[in-house]
Order: structure tokens, then C-alpha cells, then sequence
């Protein structure tokens, strides 16, 4: 048998490999390709309406569900109509809440409770509080909507500068504190290619695996976590919190008529919490603080308030805990 | 190092082979003083506080076997003087496990038993010592039972260390190893023998990454709960057993395979150490297909030597009581283990008087498909149950666990009840439905060993198909490398323990 035969066979071997690889994929629940994009304003990514994907945690795919986004590209349980006594809650992956079922995301909880009115979910995964105060002004302009719900998590603030990672469009400029646009680029050529393969978002979206980060490791004797960058200190970080916040209540205030509501969830460890209740006290809007009825209620059911170890998302419990809670506060407010 | 790292599988593993093949085109004793070395290095790059008690260890057996074997059969004293170093040697060994292995365990039980306080430094366990002490055991009781010789202390060294099994077995015996030492074609570049042995790797790798990977978190949401004190519900209860009961066999098995696959590369064979264990029809069967080396190990130097069944039923359940007490401590140093030895004693003892009683229908019984379907039951449903011990590290857990196993009307399906597994976010139909699919693939798939032997023959026929299989196997082991080395930590294999 000739060498050529030998690497056609080598060859043969690496395609089927890969091939049974991708058929393997596209049977199980592997995370698909969501198209974001900037279509329904210039400054709110959404996906394209009625756009169908799945979405799984980890390598071994856990909570996986096939999501429906409706007629303004959110996962949301109701096509959004001009409707004033619609509820707008807004925050990112939190809301959106992916990975749990339908009738367990927070969107879900509240109606539940509130039973005569509806909430509209606008959950963007990976936004940050200035692109919260975008789906104000949408909400407001497209669907008279007075009230709305903000959860906001630990970093929602800090992730508004610019260069963050998790900004859609409006945010901060670190140097400047002036506010900018910086949207997410459009795919190129090889990434929408990739986006087609279910091994490629298999081992992209699902491992998260950094081909640059993964080669330094290996050469690495210990794993070492990926060092982040330098935080800035305490002072100059308040500094940055009160700019953006400030920033986000004059953006909103021509769009709140209503009640706007703040769920602020996780540790204060960084004083942002402190600053947003502040400002929140100046500006009219309620504030729950989450932490302490998360703790309460997983000390009375022993029950955790995460969906998982892993995932610091919040689960049914925790929304069922703070569901009660906003529909309380809407309540008081009608 | 483990076999499931990239710095393993892309650096070491090619630069071993790579200099194993070239320096045996000149040398066949410089290829295997490579291979020692790297082996050496293997273990060195894991515990280099313990490198030097490994090849302490190996030169006292090495020279211990020597003298075994250099005192003359047909001196009148032979056995007197050949038996003097045997049991020398047999107490260095012990002395050694015991130490590392032993000694906080004996104190602590101890300490307990007197009611006293009694404290002696924490002293970390050397990985691979069950394993290396044993196979050294072996080698002494071989040099005096069958007047072995080894005279080349690189050979013996490479026995000892040789990586693919020093770590976590296969227990080996010096005269399956040696003479592949001494074959030429061992040293020479067999590309069926590296396709195969890809192709089997990568099948134990898939046991590790996916599937035991995979099961393991529902067995540690429950075993871990139970042990911080936690009641597991019913469902949460069994499915914690069931799930750690699959996860010991593809993660141990799962490394066999590696280990085999590993040894195929550089041409060199290790015994099988699995045989569908779970397909067993009665506990006998289940020790027979069960880390088959070390069921073999303590039949030959300890069941045997201690009358085996030649002292009449009495003896014979006293002698399977205490092998299987001792290959309990062997796995680890708690009660728990040796409880669970204990109770595989206790099996192997009804098994056996069931046997007798029996003896006049048996042909008609073994016949009998449903009296089959019946004790592979029993036995699956025993097997689980003594896997409680071995994994819970306290009784109290352990019996916590059992007693909601043994509830049946405590199955409820609330989340409020099944506490355990929501605090770990896991979803316990999915984890039902995992067990079951591992359940099908055990009982009623093919046996790892048959697909290795199969794809063996099928790399010998032709360069085209050993390429194919090749390309295949090598990219999945690409894939499932960066799949392990994505996640958070990297698990190591639970007989590293032992």
C-alpha cells in the first residue's frame, strides 16, 4: 500500500471523525446560533423576531431549552403590543431567564401574581444599566408603557463603561466618563460560517474554549485562573457608579410617568448598591433589596436561591421570593 | 500527570514515544532505560517529595528478588535461606504500605477505640503505592515460588514504573511484562499496534470525560450531602448510588482502557482488568470480571496461600472472609472499606453455600432464564448496596443513604423533598435517564476488551484502514482533551486514591 493511501486514510479518519462529531451535535441540545442584531432600533440588540435557538449550560448541556423570541426579538412569553398597563421588566440573562422553564422565569412569577396585568419581558443577555435605560425609552415610546422593573445584579454598573464586554450600545467612556455608543460589530465571514457547524458552537459557545488561553495553560504546569483586569480603586470606582447612574436616571426621566422599581440581587461588595438605593431615594423610584429575602427564604426552605453551583443565576425559588415582593410594591402603587 | 491532560497527550506522550522508537533503532536496553526514565519522570512530576521512596523501593525488592533467586535449588537449605529474604522482603513492603498508607488509620482507630487523644503527623499517601508494593509482592513470592531471576535493573525498574499502569494498575506480573522486555519487536515502530492503541485510549477516555465525568456530580449531591449530615429522600437516595455504581466502573475501567491503550503504542500488551463486571449473574462471576488483576492477586498470594478451599466449607468462608477483609483495607484506610470487603465476604460466603445446597439442580438452575434474570438482580442490587460503603466516607452517611433506599413509600417527587439535588441545580429525571442508558450499555453492550482485540485485527489487515482508524480515534482524542481541559478543574481518577 503506497504512503498516499496512508494519508488519504489519515484524512478519510480526521473527516469522519469530525462528521460523526457534528451529526452527534446536531441531535443533542447544543446551543445554537441567536443572529443578535440591531433590529428593531439602533440601540437595542435583540434577536430577529420569531427566532427559534437552543440554549444549554456547560459542557454537558444542562437546562437545556428551546427558546421562541416574539415579535420584537425577546424570549418572552407575550408578542409586545401598545398597551399602557403593561408592566416593562428589564435587565439582561437574569430576566431573560433561559434556562429555566417558561413558567418559572421572573417575567412569568410576577403576572402570576399580579394576575390583570402583563408583563412584558425585556431580558438582553450580556447589557449592562445604561442599555436598561434604552428599553426605557423603547418601552415608553413603542408601547405607552409607565412602569417598569429593573433586576439588577452586581455589576449591571460597573459593566456600563465602555471596553466592558457586556455593552449592546450606550456606555461610558472609562477615560472620560462622557457617554458613547459602542455597539457589537457584525459578524465576519468566518464566524457566520462557524455559526453553522454544531461542533463549532458546540466547542465555542458551550466549552468557551479561547484557542490562545488554552495553548499558554498548556505549556503550564498548574491551571492558574485568567487574570483579570486591575480593578480601579475604591474611590475612582464610586466615581464611575455615581456617573453612571446619574447618567441612567437623566436618560429615563422624560419615560417615567409610572413607577419604576429596582430589584437590586447579590452582595453589595463594592458600595454600587448603596449608591444606586441613594440615588433611587432622589429620583422617586422603589427599591427591594433581594439579598436579604434570598436568604430568608433559603433559610426557611433549605432550598438554594442559585440554579446551580455553577450558575449564579437565579432560580425559581428566588423568583418567586421577589415576584411576591414587586407585585406588592405594584400593587401599593395602583 | 494525567492521562487526561493535554500536557500528557501533546507533549509528553509523542516525546516519550518519539525518543522510545529512535533510541531502539540503535539500543534496545537504552530504549527501555528511556522508557524507565520517562516513567521516573511521570511519577516525579506528580509527587517529587515521593520519587525517591519509589526507587528506594524498587532497589531494595530488585535486590531482595536477586538474592531469592541466587540462592542455589539444589543447596539443602534453599528454601530455609530463600524464604529468610522472602518474608524480609514481604515486611519491607508492608512496612513501607503501611506507614504511608496505614498509619494515621491505626492511630486514629486507636485514639478512638481508648478514648484517648493520640496524634501523629498527617502523612500524605504516595500515589500508586497499593499498586506498586503489590506488583513488587508478586515479584518476591514469584523469585521464591518459581525461582524467577531479573537480573537487568533497568528492566526491573521499567516493570515497576513503566507509566501506563503505575499509577492505578493493572497489578502486573513479572512474567507478563519481561519478556515483552526482551522481544526486538517490542522497540520497533508497529503503526497497527499505535492505530489500536489510539483507538482504545480514546475509548477510555470517552469512559472518563463523558460518562463517569458526567454521572458523577448526582453521586456527590447525594454521598456529599448525606455525609455533612443531610437526609437524602428515597429517589435521591437510590439515584446517588446508582449514579456513583456506573461512575467507579466507567472511571476505573475507563482508565484500564487508557492504560491498555497507552501500553499498545509502544507495543507492549497488559492484562485486561474488566469484564462487563455488571453482566455478572452471581458475585463469584462479579469478582472474576471485577478489577480482574487484583481479584487474581489476592486468589494467587492470598486466598491460596491461606488454604483456599482445601481445609473443608469452614476454612474455605473463614479464608474468603478475611481475603475479602483485606482486599477492603487494601482500597483504603477507613472502616468503611473494610466493611465493605466484609460484606463481599458475607456474599461470597452465601454464594457459595447456595452452591451446595444446590449442587443436585444446578445444571436445571443454570438452564433457567428466569432464575438468570433473578440473580443478576440480586447481584447488581447487592453490588449496589456494598458501593454505599465504599463511597460514603463515614457510617452514619452511609446508613443515612441505605435507610431511604430501603423506604419505599418515601418516593415523592417535590422539590421540598428532594433537597439535595435542587442545591446542586441538578435535574433528577435527567439523572434517572442517564443511569438508565448506562445501565443498557453495560449489561447489554459490547465489551471494551472485544472492540480492542477487534480493531487490533482490523488495524493488521492494511495501512489503509489502520490510517483510518487512526484519524479517527486521534481527533476524537483531540476533542475530548479540549473538552476536559475546558472545564473548571480536571477530575483525577478515583483509584488514584487507593
Amino acid at each position: 500500500m503506497s504512503p498516499l493511501a496512508g494519508l488519504a486514510g489519515l484524512a478519510g479518519g480526521v473527516a469522519a471523525a469530525l462528521l460523526a462529531l457534528e451529526i452527534a451535535f446536531r441531535i443533542l441540545p447544543v446551543g445554537t446560533s441567536t443572529n443578535t442584531g440591531y433590529y428593531i432600533d439602533p440601540l437595542l440588540l435583540t434577536y430577529p423576531a420569531g427566532q427559534r435557538f437552543t440554549s444549554a449550560t456547560g459542557w454537558d448541556l444542562q437546562n437545556a431549552r428551546r427558546n421562541h423570541a416574539n415579535n420584537y426579538g425577546y424570549v418572552a412569553d407575550h408578542d409586545f403590543v401598545e398597551n399602557p398597563r403593561a408592566i416593562a421588566l428589564i435587565g439582561d440573562s437574569y430576566v431573560e431567564g433561559s434556562m429555566l422553564e417558561r413558567q418559572d422565569r421572573f417575567a412569568a412569577q410576577i403576572e402570576a401574581q399580579l394576575r390583570d396585568r402583563p408583563v412584558y419581558s425585556f431580558g438582553s443577555p450580556g447589557t449592562a444599566l445604561l442599555d436598561y435605560a434604552e428599553r426605557i425609552r423603547f418601552a415608553s415610546e413603542r408601547f405607552a408603557i409607565s412602569d417598569f422593573v429593573l433586576l439588577l445584579e452586581r455589576g449591571d454598573v460597573a459593566q456600563s463603561l465602555c471596553g466592558s464586554g457586556n455593552v449592546a450600545a450606550r456606555c461610558l467612556d472609562p477615560m472620560t466618563l462622557e457617554p458613547r455608543i459602542e455597539k457589537q460589530p457584525e459578524p465576519g465571514r468566518v464566524k457566520q460560517l462557524v455559526r453553522q457547524s454544531a461542533l463549532a458552537q458546540y466547542v465555542f459557545s458551550q466549552l468557551k474554549l479561547d484557542p490562545v488561553r488554552w495553548l499558554r495553560s498548556l505549556l503550564q504546569r498548574e491551571h492558574t485562573p485568567t487574570p483579570t483586569a486591575a480593578l480601579p480603586g475604591q474611590k475612582r470606582a464610586e466615581h464611575f457608579a455615581a456617573r453612571v447612574i446619574d447618567e441612567f436616571f437623566t436618560r429615563t426621566a422624560p419615560h417615567r410617568r409610572g413607577k419604576l422599581i429596582l430589584v437590586l440581587v447579590g452582595e453589595d461588595t463594592d458600595g454600587t448598591q448603596r449608591q444606586l438605593r441613594e440615588a433611587a431615594e432622589r429620583h422617586g423610584a422603589l427599591v427591594i433589596q433581594g439579598e436579604p429575602l434570598l436568604h430568608a427564604a433559603s433559610a426557611q426552605t433549605g432550598l438554594s436561591t442559585q440554579v446551580s453551583p455553577r450558575d449564579a443565576h437565579l432560580n425559581r425559588l428566588a423568583f418567586a421570593t421577589l415576584a411576591e415582593r414587586v407585585a406588592a410594591l405594584l400593587a401599593r402603587a395602583d | 500527570m494525567l492521562f487526561t491532560t493535554a500536557a500528557f497527550v501533546f507533549l509528553y506522550l509523542p516525546f516519550v514515544m518519539a525518543g522510545f522508537f529512535l533510541i531502539g533503532r540503535f539500543s534496545r536496553g537504552a530504549a527501555a532505560a528511556w522508557l524507565f526514565a520517562a516513567s521516573v519522570f511521570f511519577y516525579g512530576y506528580w509527587m517529587p517529595q515521593y520519587t525517591l521512596l519509589l526507587l528506594g523501593s524498587i532497589l531494595v525488592n530488585f535486590i531482595t528478588g536477586k538474592r531469592i533467586g541466587g540462592v542455589p535449588r539444589e543447596a539443602p537449605d534453599w528454601r530455609t535461606r530463600a524464604k529468610r529474604w522472602l518474608i524480609a522482603g514481604v515486611t519491607f513492603n508492608l512496612v513501607l504500605l503501611g506507614y504511608f498508607k496505614y498509619a494515621n488509620f491505626f492511630v486514629d482507630s486507636l485514639a478512638a477505640a481508648l478514648g484517648r487523644e493520640l496524634q501523629i503527623e498527617r502523612i500524605l499517601l504516595p500515589i500508586g503505592i497499593s499498586f506498586f508494593t503489590f506488583t513488587q509482592i508478586a515479584f518476591l513470592a514469584d523469585a521464591y515460588q518459581k525461582s524467577l531471576r531479573e537480573y537487568k535493573p533497568t528492566h526491573y525498574g521499567l516493570f515497576v514504573t513503566y507509566f501506563p499502569h503505575l499509577v492505578a494498575g493493572p497489578v502486573l506480573h513479572h512474567a507478563q511484562m519481561m519478556p515483552q522486555f526482551q522481544t526486538d519487536a517490542t522497540y520497533r515502530w508497529q503503526f497497527a499496534n499505535v492505530a489500536a492503541g489510539t483507538a482504545i485510549f480514546c475509548l477510555g477516555l470517552l469512559k472518563k470525560v463523558v460518562v463517569a465525568d458526567g454521572i458523577s456530580p448526582y453521586a456527590d449531591a447525594v454521598f456529599n450531602g448525606a455525609a455533612a449530615g443531610a437526609m437524602p429522600s428515597a429517589a435521591e437516595a437510590w439515584l446517588g448510588s446508582l449514579a456513583y455504581t456506573f461512575q467507579l466502573y466507567f472511571d476505573f475501567s475507563g482508565y484500564s482502557d487508557m492504560a491498555i491503550g497507552l501500553s499498545w503504542l509502544f507495543n507492549v500488551r497488559l492484562p485486561f482488568n474488566f469484564n462487563s463486571p455488571y453482566k455478572s449473574l452471581n458475585i463469584s462471576d462479579f469478582w472474576r470480571r471485577w478489577h480482574m488483576t487484583l481479584s487474581a492477586f489476592l486468589r494467587d498470594y492470598l486466598y491460596i496461600p491461606l488454604g483456599g478451599n482445601r481445609h473443608g466449607p469452614l476454612r474455605r468462608y473463614a479464608n474468603l472472609a478475611i481475603t475479602m477483609v483485606l482486599g477492603g483495607l487494601w482500597h483504603g484506610a477507613n472502616w468503611t472499606f473494610v466493611f465493605w470487603g466484609a460484606l463481599h465476604g458475607v456474599y461470597l460466603g452465601i454464594n457459595h453455600a447456595f452452591r451446595a445446597v444446590t449442587a443436585g439442580i444446578s445444571a436445571k438452575l443454570d438452564a433457567s432464564r428466569v432464575f438468570a434474570v433473578v440473580s443478576w438482580l440480586l447481584t447488581f442490587l447487592a453490588v449496589i448496596a456494598a458501593w454505599v460503603f465504599f463511597r460514603a466516607p463515614t457510617f452514619q452517611a452511609a446508613t443515612r443513604i441505605l435507610t431511604r433506599m430501603a423506604d419505599f413509600g418515601g418516593w415523592h417527587l417535590d422539590v421540598g423533598d428532594n433537597r439535595l439535588l435542587w442545591n446542586a441545580g441538578l435535574d433528577m429525571t435527567r439523572g434517572f435517564w442517564v443511569c438508565a442508558v448506562l445501565a443498557a450499555v453495560t449489561v447489554l453492550g459490547p465489551n471494551s476488551n472485544l472492540i480492542g482485540e477487534r480493531l487490533r485485527a482490523l488495524c493488521e489487515r492494511d495501512t489503509l484502514r489502520r490510517s483510518l482508524a487512526f484519524g479517527f480515534a486521534a481527533t476524537l482524542v483531540v476533542f475530548l482533551i479540549v473538552l476536559n481541559e475546558s472545564r473548571d478543574a480536571v477530575s483525577a481518577f478515583i483509584y488514584f486514591n487507593f
